[in-house]
């Protein structure tokens, strides 16, 4: 699962800053990782975990923020790496302006499916 | 890698696209065979045939792109990969095991859950390491099947493709 979080930070890392922790005083716009479930079914089957992107960002408008998730969501549907046997379904996205009314957060809420140990 | 189902017409290959079976649900139930009947002596007994032990499967899935259901029809023979698994139990001190189907994964585990390598497997038989425990083995099935029916639909602006198969055992 490591595994994955890291692989798939370091390729969102194309379309901006993307973290696992996002560091203190970060700039925005930056991406961050967050896993919220994990479940597995057969002992050494299939692992199911549900996960957030999310990309936050101050620029004013939505210009900015649109155009990185369209990156996000471009590498997400193509998203075949070499290392981790993995699938990922996007369940959905949502756009929301903080209450400090500058910041947006647009996050894509995805499931992933890790192979398991099979003879 | 986004499902482990496998529908396949003999000699075309699979047919599921990209993002058109992922969150699938298998259900595998046995055919209606044979009947209950009471003897003379009231004992209770099951009369039927050994070769009638068949399954019937639904399949059904929602997700971005439809299924290669072209040429399917009543009657068409499947290979179907099954995502349904069929489970045993292994008592302790068994050294083969006979699977009512042909497997295509396995997991050997104890009772407590730990995975245990499995020595060999061979024309639904698999050969066990002698220091196994007991606990259960568990197998996806390779069943040929008749398609029975099929449903497919679209909700064009929720961007979804929804489906379902009936199949039968041959």
């Amino acid at each position: 699962m490591r595994e994955l979080l890291a692989d798939l930070a370091t390729t969102l890392g194309q379309v901006g800053p993307a973290f696992l922790q996002v560091p203190p005083n970060t700039a925005y716009p930056y991406i961050s990782l967050e896993p919220n479930q994990r479940l597995q079914g057969l002992p050494g089957g299939p692992l199911v975990l549900t996960l957030s992107i999310k990309i936050w960002s101050r620029y004013a408008g939505t210009q900015e923020v649109l155009k990185l998730a369209k990156g996000v969501e471009d590498i997400l549907q193509a998203y075949a790496p070499q290392t981790v046997k993995v699938c990922l379904k996007i369940l959905e996205s949502t756009l929301m302006l903080l209450t400090d009314g500058q910041t947006r957060v647009y996050t894509f809420r995805l499931k992933a499916r890790l192979r398991g140990r099979t003879q | 890698m986004e499902t482990d189902l496998t529908l396949e017409i003999i000699g075309k290959g699979n047919s599921l696209p990209p993002f058109s079976a992922r969150e699938c649900i298998q259900t595998l139930t046995p055919i209606s065979h044979g009947t209950l009947r009471r003897t003379i002596n009231g004992t209770l007994v099951c009369i039927g045939n050994e070769g009638h032990r068949k399954f019937q499967s639904t399949i059904s899935c929602k997700d971005r792109v439809p299924p290669a259901f072209e040429g399917f029809w009543k009657g068409t023979l499947l290979k179907v990969g099954c995502i349904q698994s069929l489970t045993q139990p292994v008592p302790q001190g068994t050294e083969r095991v006979q699977l009512e189907r042909e497997a295509l994964s396995l997991h050997l585990y104890e009772r407590s859950g730990k995975t245990w390598p499995i020595k060999e497997v061979g024309n639904q038989f698999v050969s066990l390491l002698a220091e196994f425990p007991g606990g259960f083995i568990t197998y996806r099935p390779l069943l040929t099947m008749f398609v029975k029916n099929y449903h497919l639909e679209t909700d064009e602006w929720g961007l979804s493709v929804g489906w379902t198969l009936e199949l039968v055992e041959k």
